[in-house]
């Protein structure tokens, strides 16, 4: 195999979690190589540290068989390695003509000199795609033309790697057709490419390799001619070895916590489900099959059509404050970015959401915080020398203990877990599980948001399937559960 | 075709609203007080237009590089002491405009340092150095109000004086007119410029310094605004250290009226000529009525609200 890029034993860490975990590949010269996972697989990380973005804690890159060590986007571009980024890298306000040839036009005392190549630039914009007047403004282009500015731009930068993340979320699929003809164009002319999608059908499409990574692991590099279906490869990014396995718990459905009924939105089909106090349920999906939507819902941020009645009162939240009053609290999937304040300590996280508890008449006691905060570190284990440490520093489970103790403060007795145990490593993952239990076990209901069928399996008491947010089937969990019926449900083939 | 016909007719809109605007105001002005249309000559005008229109068009293109120099109005009125110093000193005016200039050139590169070179954001370190020089043109005019006591006989002709019939500030205005124009439309730091302030991690990818094209678009900024306060102090006849006051507002306002965005990306030097003319006429046309300057300020303040907030319905619509 004639490698354009090897990829040698990259590890990349982070203050509590291990993003990506000594992996190793190699790409062809001239191939379209897909890259696959779910999110927070290390896809992401990946793409950064073959662009520069990030630098890796370890391993090597090798281009041409020889090391590269690019310290930003700029010095990988001009190495050879260029990228389409999702937030693209186009200037609205010029031209499409002066967005080709910025930064590379001739200039003689700070005047712009004829650019001998623009004519080039222009004959190789109307080769992949006519329609675009170069001296049109980009803010008028849609997305899919202003990724083909990018892609010509960088085929006129001599790129031999152009990596292209998730290039077909955002465009129509006439769009898609016309982009999947340009990368076969670029393929004969010896350009690789780097093509990042969660669109299997895509994948089979145009790619010759595939990489799935998960849990920031190599779980396999594969011809794509080898493989023989969508299944096997949902198999190799979602994994199928369980950990742990459910400990059947018994709940007394009594108490109808959650109601929903046909709820409908943009990205929701007549979703409807029960959900009873005390019960830990699991909603499981792919990528884009409506788990974000439909916490997004319950939360109180979007809007939908259908009923909602929490605890037997009917519910319509206009914000998140009015869902948080009604005892419902979320422990969002970015943890870093959405659920902890990263620069504040441990016990400062653990009191923020309920100012009433640690005050008495607006002013703020001090002795009360400790006592407040000392409680939910000793019941949920947080292992820490001081809760005045900042929460930054802690490891992955150790932050996720923290912003259940946040919740739990709050008082709520719904919690939406959104990825709970995303980037935290094996134990603390199972240590994790066990508190949602417990929470569980002392009246409160859970539900767990998961891309991760391990985790939904480990600890969720009834699993609800959903595909392209619609709900396919619910299953009671049990030990000897069938995992392949899900897997074959989340991925299209019907309801159980 | 129909699009880009409707696009032309749209940035026509966008292009001449402020010229509605600046009628607007003369006419508003003329009702309030039949005088206005005769009263202030052209020159005046002129005269009153020429600082602020000689500083807010490099200030245009720091703005659509997406930043700001809040220290206009400093180095304005250090640059009047330095003037007047000199030129009590003996000094020939058109010298001490030219030091004055340097100057300006200097703290220009220092504002460029900050931001560029120690990043520290545009607002904070130019707010500041409009302080510290604020302090510097007081410690040079200690307590001595008006401080042009001395100065040579040609002190006030850059301001006021007259050549040919026509007022000096004429030139100064036409030369900032030509070279900010040439510098939009034609030079590489005018172009680089939008693709600075429209996206600036595609322009560093693209292989533009911005950090450097910055900085020299302060260094501009600060010399003008040196040449300005020359402009300003001769023409007033007064030196006053706490003259700037308030300036760096109308060049914003003049900036923004001409619908320059303040984030950058987008603007137009010709629209921020008309946007100073309409920051002229509104302060005559105040003073004509009578207004006291503290009020003034609420009118204009008033004033710049409304016209960003036009612009960005003019925005929205346009867009559509």
């Amino acid at each position: 195999m004639d490698a354009v890029l090897q990829i040698q034993n990259i590890t990349k860490t982070y203050p509590g979690v291990v993003a990506l975990d000594d992996v190793s590949f190699d790409i062809e010269r001239g191939s379209v190589h897909c890259l696959l996972g779910e999110n927070g697989a290390g896809k992401s990380t990946l793409i950064k540290i073959l662009t520069g973005a990030q630098i890796r804690t370890s391993g090597a890159i090798l281009m041409n068989g020889a090391p590269i060590e690019a310290k930003n986007t700029k010095e990988a571009r001009e190495i050879g390695i260029s990228t389409l980024f999702q937030e693209l890298n186009v200037v609205d306000q010029l031209t499409v003509e002066e967005n080709l040839s910025l930064g590379m036009e001739p200039t003689r005392f700070g005047f712009f000199r004829k650019n001998p190549d623009i004519g080039r630039m222009l004959q190789t914009l109307a080769r992949l795609e006519p329609s675009i007047d170069a001296k049109q403004l980009v803010s008028k282009l849609s997305v899919a033309k202003k990724q083909i500015v990018e892609i010509v731009k960088a085929v006129e930068t001599k790129a031999e790697v152009i990596i292209m993340d998730e290039p077909t979320a955002a465009i129509s699929e006439g769009e898609v057709k016309r982009l999947f003809e340009i990368i076969a164009g670029l393929k004969e002319h010896g350009v690789t490419v780097i093509y990042i999608s969660h669109r299997l059908d895509e994948i089979f499409e145009i790619g010759d390799y595939v990489t799935v990574l998960r849990d920031g692991r190599h779980e396999g590099t594969k011809k794509i001619a080898e493989i023989e279906g969508r299944e096997e490869l949902i198999r190799m990014i979602l994994g199928k070895t369980v950990v742990e396995t459910y400990r059947p718990r018994e709940v007394q459905k009594t108490e109808k916590y959650i109601e929903a009924q046909h709820i409908t939105n943009g990205k929701l089909k007549d979703v409807s489900f029960d959900v009873y106090k005390g019960e830990i349920v699991g909603f499981y999906g792919l990528i884009g099959s409506g788990k974000t939507e439909l916490s997004n819902v319950l939360y109180g941020i979007d809007a939908y059509e259908g009923a909602l009645r929490i605890k037997g009162r009917e519910a319509r939240f206009k914000s998140v404050a009015e869902a948080v009053a009604q005892g419902i609290t979320l422990a969002p999937e970015e943890r870093r970015s959405q659920g902890l304040f990263t620069m504040l300590s441990i016990r400062k996280n653990i009191i923020s959401m309920n100012m009433k508890k640690i005050s008495r008449s607006g002013i703020i006691n001090a002795a009360l915080i400790r006592s407040v905060s000392g409680e939910f570190v000793e019941k949920l284990n947080v292992v820490t020398d001081t809760d005045e440490k900042e929460v930054g520093f802690l490891s992955g489970g150790n932050q996720q203990k923290v912003v259940f103790a946040k919740c739990l403060n709050s008082e709520a007795d719904i919690f939406l877990l959104d990825e709970p145990t995303r980037g935290v490593d094996v134990g603390a993952k199972e240590e994790i599980h066990g508190i949602i239990r417990q929470l569980a076990d002392e009246g409160r209901t859970c539900i767990v948001f998961s891309s991760e069928l391990p985790e939904v399996l480990a600890c969720c008491d009834r699993i609800f399937l959903l595909h392209e947010g619609a709900l396919k089937a619910v299953m009671d969990n049990a030990p000897d559960i069938d995992s392949d019926e899900i897997i074959h449900i989340v991925a299209g083939g019907g309801e159980a | 075709m129909h699009s880009i016909q409707g696009q032309s007719w749209r940035s026509v809109v966008k292009n001449v609203y402020v010229f509605g605007i600046l009628a607007i105001f003369f006419i508003v002005f003329t009702a309030i007080n039949p005088k206005f249309i005769a009263g202030p000559s052209l020159s005046f005008i002129i005269q009153t237009v020429a600082p602020l229109l000689v500083v807010s068009l490099p200030a245009t293109l720091l703005m659509i590089s997406g930043n700001i120099d809040l220290s206009v109005g400093s180095i304005l009125a250090f640059s009047g002491v330095i003037m007047a110093t000199l030129s009590k000193g003996g000094m020939a005016a058109w010298e001490a405009v030219l030091i004055a200039a340097v100057l300006g050139l200097g703290v220009g590169w220092i504002n460029g340092l900050l931001v560029s070179h120690l990043k520290i954001t545009s607002v904070i370190a130019t707010l500041v150095m409009n302080y510290v020089l604020l302090g510097v043109a007081k410690i040079l005019t200690g307590d001595t109000i008006p401080y042009v006591k001395g100065v040579q006989s040609d002190f006030n002709v850059i301001g006021r004086g007259k050549v040919g019939g026509l007022p000096v500030a004429t030139f100064f205005i036409l030369a900032a007119i030509i070279i900010f124009i040439v510098l939009q439309k034609k030079s590489v730091l005018g172009k680089y410029s939008f693709a600075i302030g429209g996206n600036r991690d595609a322009s560093i990818l693209s292989g533009i310094n911005a950090g450097r094209l910055v900085w020299l678009l302060y260094v501009i900024t600060g010399a003008a605004a040196a040449v300005g306060g020359c402009l300003s102090a001769s023409k007033m006849g007064v030196a006053d250290a706490t003259s700037g006051a308030g300036f760096e507002l109308d060049v914003i306002i003049a900036i923004l009226i001409g619908g320059t965005s303040f984030a950058g990306g987008e603007g137009s030097v010709i629209r921020s000529i008309v946007g100073a003319f309409i920051v002229s006429v509104l302060t005559i046309g105040l003073n004509m009525a009578g207004v006291e300057s503290f009020y003034q300020y609420v009118v204009k303040g008033a004033v710049l609200i409304a016209a960003v907030y036009l612009d960005k319905i003019i925005k929205e619509k346009v867009s559509t």
